[in-house]
C-alpha cells in the first residue's frame, strides 16, 4: 500500500509544482483570468517553466532525488507564502443543469477508468520503450549524456523532463499519471472556452468528445506525451483568441511561453508558433498597428524553450532537429536513407489502401494503433459551419494542426488537431442542446471498453478494464506487466543476467523503462544498422561480399585514385567490403600515410580498407552520380588494378575510375570493370562477431520473427555466441568470439 | 532587446555548430584472417526453414520468405546433398498433396530421382500429408560431391492467378 501512496504522493507534488509555477507567473503577468480557466493555464504554464527547469539541471548533471524533492518543496513553500492557491473569483456563468449532471457522471465513470489504470503498472509500448526508459536512464545518470544509438533520445523531451519529478517519488505510474493531468485539463479547457466564448453546449459536447474517445484515453494515462501536446497547442489558440479580444501585452508572453513548450513536447507541435505569430501579424497588421515588436517577442520567447532541445542535439548528435533533415545537417548518428523509410513507413503503416483511413481511426483501430470512435467520422461536417464567426477561427486551426498528420498517420496523431474539428462539429449544434447531449451520450457509451469490442477490430490499442487490484498494486507488478506486455519475461531476464555497464543488441524494441543495461535496437541509429548490417553480411546471400569487380588500366603513377558513381538508382545504396590496388599482380601495401575520403558518409570509409569482408562501407543514400571514394598517397603509387569486393545486392557497373598524377592531372582510367564471384570463405560468422564485439556489443538477442534466429540457434558456436537465456520464442547470447 | 540578441546568437552557433564530416581518414587497423569453421554449406538432410535452404534448392521451388516451413514445388523440383557417408543411406521426404490442387487436376504421379536413377514412382489420389522412405543404393551416391535429388510431378495445377504449383515439400534427404 506504501507504493500506492508514493504514486500519488509523486503526482501531486507534479501536480502542485507545476499549478503553482503557472500561478505565480500569471500573477506576475497580470493576466486576468475566470475562476475556472486559471487553473489549467496556470498548469500548462507551470510545466512550460518546470520543464525547462528540469533541462537546465539534467544538462547541469543534477538530478538527484533531493535536488527534485528539495525544489519542488522550495516552490510549494513559496507558492503557500504568496497565496498561488488563491483562485480568482469571478466566475463563468453556471453550466445548464443537465450539463453538470452528464459531464459529472462521464467525469466520474471515465474517471475510474482512467485513474485505475493510470496507476497501474505502465505498459504502454512506447512509454515502457523509450518515453519512461530515456526518464529512468537520466534519473540515474543525474542527467543528459550524449545518446547516439537511440533516435528517441534526439526527440524534443519536456514531457519526459515532467516525468523526473514524479518517477523519483512513485516512479512509472507516478509519471503517468502527470501525462493524465492532461487528460483531464484538455477537456476542461475546451469547455471553458465554450463557455467563455458563449457556446456552452458545444464546449461541453466536444470536452466529452475528447475525454472519452478511445486512443485518447489510453494514451492520456500511459506515459505518453500526445495529450501534453493537444493541451499546449490547445492554449496557444486559447490565449491567442483571449489576446484578439483583449489585446493585453503579457498574454504574448504567455503566448510565447506555451508555444515554445509545444514545440518541446513533440517536433509535431512546431506549428503553434507559426500559427500564433501569423496570427498576431495579421490581427495588428489589419489594425494598422505595430507588429514587429510583438511578433518578435513571441519567437524570442518561444525560442528560449525551444532552443535548448536543437542546442542538445546540435552538440550531442550534430543535427538541431535529429531524427529530421539529416540531408541538411548531415551526421554520422541517423542515416538519410533510413530518414526516407521510416517516413515512408509512418506515412503508410502498411496500409494499402489510405481510403480506409478514416474508418481505421475512427472504428475499427487495429492498423494505425487506436480509434477515436464512430461519432468522430461527423467532425469533419464542422466544416460546414465556416460562415458562422465564431467557428471560422476553430476550423482554421483544425486544418492547420492536421497538416502534420500525413506525415505520421497513427490515430495518435490526430489528437492535437482533435479538440479543433470537435468544437467545430460541436459549433453546428449549439443551438439543439438536445441532439449535442445525445450524442455526448451515445459517444461515451460507445467508448466504453465493453461496447468497444462491438465495432472495433479484435486487437486494438485501448482500455480493456478497470484493473483494481493492479491499480493498487496488491498482485505483483511483474505479474501485471508479464501478463499484458509480450517480451517482459525476457526484458526482466537482461536487467538480471547482463551488468549495467554492458550494451545489448536486438532487433526489436525491448522495455528499457524496466531493464537498466544499454540497448541498441537495430533501426534506432546509423550505429545500430551497421551492425545490422554486419550481422547480415555473414548471413544473407545477397549480403555476402562474394563480388568482385576489377578495373584493369596501364601501369600509372598516381598519387590519388578516386572512385566515382555514375548511376542514378534510387532504390540502392553503394557499399563495397574492400576497395584494394593491385600493381604487377601483387596488392599494394596499405600505409598508415593514406589519406582515404568518401562523399557521402566519410565517417565510415575506413570500413573498406579494413580487410574484413563483413564491414560494408556504404553511402547510406541512394546512389546518385558524383559520389566518391577516393585514396590519396604521400608520393606517387604505382597502379594498374583495382578491385572491389561487394556483396550481390549491387547492380554491376555504374562506376567510373579517374586518377590524379603528382602535378594535379587527372585520367580516366576506366569505366568498364569486370565482374566475377569468388567462393565465400569459411568463419564469416565468428569475424561477423568480432566485429559486432569491436563496436561495443557485449550480448546478442534475437526473436523468432527476426532474420537469422533460425542459424544462431543453430550454430551458435559457430558465430562465436554463448546462450544466456531462452523465454518465449527470444534467445539471449553473450558474444565471446571464441573460436569454434 | 537582450533576449532577442540572446536568441539571435544561439542560432548561429546552432547552424554553425552541427558537426562536419571527417576531410580524410587514415588506414585502419587490418582484420587478421581467422582460421575458423562455419557450419557446412550443404549437408545430407534439409528442412524448408533451413536457413540455409537456397543453398540446397537447384531449380523448380517456389520462392517463400525466409523461415517458411514449407513450400510450393513446380514440375521438377531439384536439390542437392553432401554426404559423408552412402552405405546404408535411406532417402526420406515429407510432402503434401494440396486438396485444391488435387481436386483441379485428378490423381498425380510423382517420381524421385537420385543423381538420375528413379528411385519410386507412385501414384497419390488422395490429398494430404505424405512420407516417403526408401533406402539407396550406395552405389547411385557419391561422397564429397553433390548428389542431385530431384522429383517429377505428371500434372501441374495452376492457380487462378495464374502460377504453376506442384506439391508442398517440407523436408528431404538422406538418413541411416
Amino acid at each position: 500500500m506504501s507504493q500506492v501512496l508514493y504514486i500519488l504522493l509523486g503526482f501531486f507534488a507534479s501536480l502542485g509544482v507545476n499549478f503553482v509555477i503557472g500561478q505565480l507567473l500569471l500573477r506576475r503577468l497580470n493576466i486576468q483570468l475566470f475562476r475556472q480557466e486559471q487553473p489549467a493555464i496556470a498548469i500548462i504554464l507551470g510545466c512550460s517553466v518546470w520543464s525547462l527547469g528540469m533541462f537546465l539541471l539534467a544538462a547541469a548533471h543534477l538530478i538527484h532525488k533531493g535536488v527534485l524533492v528539495g525544489l519542488a518543496a522550495a516552490v510549494m513553500i513559496i507558492g503557500w507564502k504568496f497565496k498561488a492557491f488563491v483562485l480568482p473569483t469571478q466566475s463563468f456563468p453556471p453550466l445548464p443543469k443537465t450539463w453538470k449532471y452528464v459531464l459529472g457522471i462521464i467525469a466520474a465513470v471515465f474517471g475510474v477508468l482512467y485513474i485505475s489504470n493510470a496507476m497501474a503498472p505502465e505498459i504502454s509500448p512506447d512509454g515502457m520503450a523509450y518515453h519512461l526508459g530515456l526518464t529512468t536512464r537520466y534519473y540515474r545518470e543525474h542527467g543528459f549524456h550524449p545518446i547516439t544509438t537511440n533516435m528517441y533520445a534526439s526527440l524534443s523531451q519536456a514531457m519526459e523532463m515532467l516525468f523526473l519529478l514524479p518517477y523519483s517519488i512513485g516512479r512509472h505510474p507516478a509519471a503517468a499519471m502527470t501525462h493524465m493531468i492532461f487528460l483531464w485539463l484538455l477537456p476542461w479547457m475546451i469547455l471553458c472556452f465554450g463557455r467563455r466564448n458563449g457556446f456552452v453546449n458545444a464546449g461541453a459536447l466536444a470536452a466529452v468528445l475528447i475525454f472519452c474517445a478511445p486512443v485518447i484515453g489510453v494514451d492520456g494515462i500511459s506515459a505518453y506525451n500526445d495529450l501534453a501536446t493537444a493541451s499546449a497547442i490547445f492554449t496557444v489558440f486559447y490565449l491567442v483568441q483571449l489576446w484578439k479580444q483583449q489585446r493585453q501585452a503579457s498574454l504574448i508572453t504567455a503566448i510565447g511561453i506555451t508555444a515554445g513548450f509545444a514545440f518541446a513536447l513533440k517536433y509535431t507541435a512546431f506549428l503553434a508558433l507559426p500559427y500564433a505569430v501569423v496570427t498576431i501579424i495579421k490581427e495588428l497588421h489589419r489594425d494598422r498597428k505595430p507588429w514587429h515588436l510583438p511578433a518578435a517577442k513571441v519567437v524570442a520567447i518561444a525560442s528560449i524553450f525551444i532552443l535548448p532541445w536543437m542546442i542538445k542535439n546540435t552538440l550531442f548528435v550534430g543535427n538541431p532537429v535529429s531524427p529530421f533533415l539529416n540531408s541538411v545537417f548531415p551526421n554520422h548518428n541517423i542515416h538519410i536513407w533510413f530518414e526516407a523509410s521510416y517516413k515512408r513507413n509512418m506515412s503508410r503503416y502498411g496500409m494499402e489502401n489510405l481510403a480506409w483511413i478514416p474508418v481505421e481511426t475512427t472504428i475499427r483501430g487495429d492498423k494505425l494503433g487506436g480509434l477515436l470512435g464512430p461519432m468522430f467520422v461527423l467532425l469533419p461536417l464542422g466544416l460546414l459551419g465556416f460562415r458562422k464567426r465564431a467557428a471560422r477561427p476553430l476550423i482554421l486551426a483544425a486544418l492547420l494542426f492536421t497538416l502534420p498528420y500525413p506525415a505520421n498517420i497513427g490515430t495518435r496523431f490526430l489528437i492535437p488537431s482533435a479538440p479543433f474539428w470537435a468544437l467545430s462539429f460541436a459549433i453546428l449544434l449549439e443551438s439543439i442542446p438536445h441532439l449535442a447531449l445525445a450524442l455526448a451520450l451515445i459517444h461515451a457509451a460507445l467508448s466504453w471498453p465493453d461496447a468497444i469490442p462491438l465495432y472495433s477490430a479484435k486487437y486494438t490499442w485501448r482500455l480493456n478494464r478497470i484493473p483494481w487490484k493492479s491499480s493498487l498494486h496488491i498482485v505483483d507488478d511483474d505479474y501485471y506487466i508479464g501478463r499484458n506486455v509480450g517480451g517482459y519475461a525476457m526484458t526482466r531476464e537482461i536487467e538480471r543476467v547482463v551488468p549495467i555497464d554492458k550494451t545489448v543488441f536486438g532487433f526489436d524494441q525491448i522495455q528499457e523503462a524496466y531493464a537498466k543495461p544499454k540497448f541498441m535496437v537495430s533501426f534506432q541509429s546509423a550505429h545500430g544498422e551497421i551492425i545490422t548490417d554486419i550481422f547480415h553480411s555473414a548471413l544473407m546471400p545477397s549480403y555476402l561480399s562474394t563480388g568482385r569487380t576489377t578495373f584493369n588500366f596501364p601501369s600509372q603513377k598516381l598519387t590519388r585514385i578516386r572512385l566515382v558513381q555514375t548511376g542514378n538508382l534510387p532504390s540502392e545504396k553503394w557499399s563495397m567490403a574492400e576497395f584494394r590496388l593491385f600493381s604487377q599482380k601483387s596488392e599494394v601495401q596499405r600505409l598508415p600515410s593514406w589519406k582515404l575520403r568518401s562523399a557521402p558518409n566519410s565517417w565510415d570509409v575506413q570500413m573498406a580498407f579494413d580487410n574484413s569482408p563483413v564491414t560494408r562501407w556504404s553511402s547510406w543514400e541512394p546512389k546518385r552520380p558524383g559520389m566518391f571514394i577516393e585514396i590519396q598517397f604521400p608520393s606517387p603509387q604505382l597502379v594498374d588494378q583495382v578491385v572491389l569486393e561487394v556483396s550481390r545486392d549491387q547492380t554491376p557497373g555504374y562506376m567510373a575510375l579517374e586518377g590524379y598524377d603528382q602535378y594535379g592531372n587527372k585520367y580516366q582510367l576506366s569505366n568498364t570493370p569486370k565482374e566475377s564471384l569468388v567462393e565465400a570463405p569459411e568463419g564469416w560468422r565468428l569475424l561477423s562477431t568480432r566485429a559486432m564485439m569491436a563496436r561495443g556489443i557485449d550480448y546478442f538477442l534475437i526473436s523468432e520473427t527476426n532474420y537469422g534466429y533460425q542459424d544462431v540457434k543453430k550454430n551458435a558456436r559457430y558465430w562465436g555466441m554463448e546462450l544466456i537465456a531462452v523465454k518465449g520464442t527470444s534467445r539471449l547470447y553473450k558474444l565471446t568470439g571464441n573460436t569454434p | 532587446m537582450i533576449t532577442m540578441r540572446f536568441v539571435l546568437l544561439l542560432t548561429i552557433i546552432l547552424i554553425t555548430a552541427c558537426s562536419k564530416a571527417p576531410e580524410s581518414a587514415s588506414i585502419p587497423s587490418q582484420q587478421q584472417d581467422i582460421r575458423a569453421a562455419d557450419p557446412p554449406a550443404v549437408g545430407r538432410y534439409v528442412n524448408m526453414e533451413d536457413p540455409l535452404i537456397k543453398e540446397y534448392i537447384v531449380s523448380g521451388v517456389v520462392p517463400a520468405h525466409a523461415e517458411a516451413q514449407w513450400r510450393w514445388t513446380q514440375a521438377n523440383p531439384t536439390f542437392r546433398f553432401k554426404l559423408k557417408k552412402l552405405e546404408n543411406m535411406r532417402f526420406h521426404a515429407d510432402f503434401t498433396i494440396n486438396p485444391t490442387a488435387l481436386t483441379a487436376t485428378g490423381p498425380v504421379t510423382i517420381a524421385w530421382l537420385i543423381n538420375g536413377h528413379e528411385l519410386v514412382k507412385e501414384t497419390h489420389t488422395k490429398e494430404g500429408f505424405k512420407k516417403l522412405e526408401k533406402a539407396v543404393p550406395a552405389e547411385w551416391l557419391k561422397s564429397d560431391v553433390e548428389n542431385i535429388v530431384s522429383a517429377t510431378i505428371d500434372k501441374i495445377y495452376t492457380s487462378p492467378e495464374g502460377e504453376k504449383y506442384g506439391f508442398i515439400i517440407s523436408n528431404l534427404g538422406f538418413i541411416d
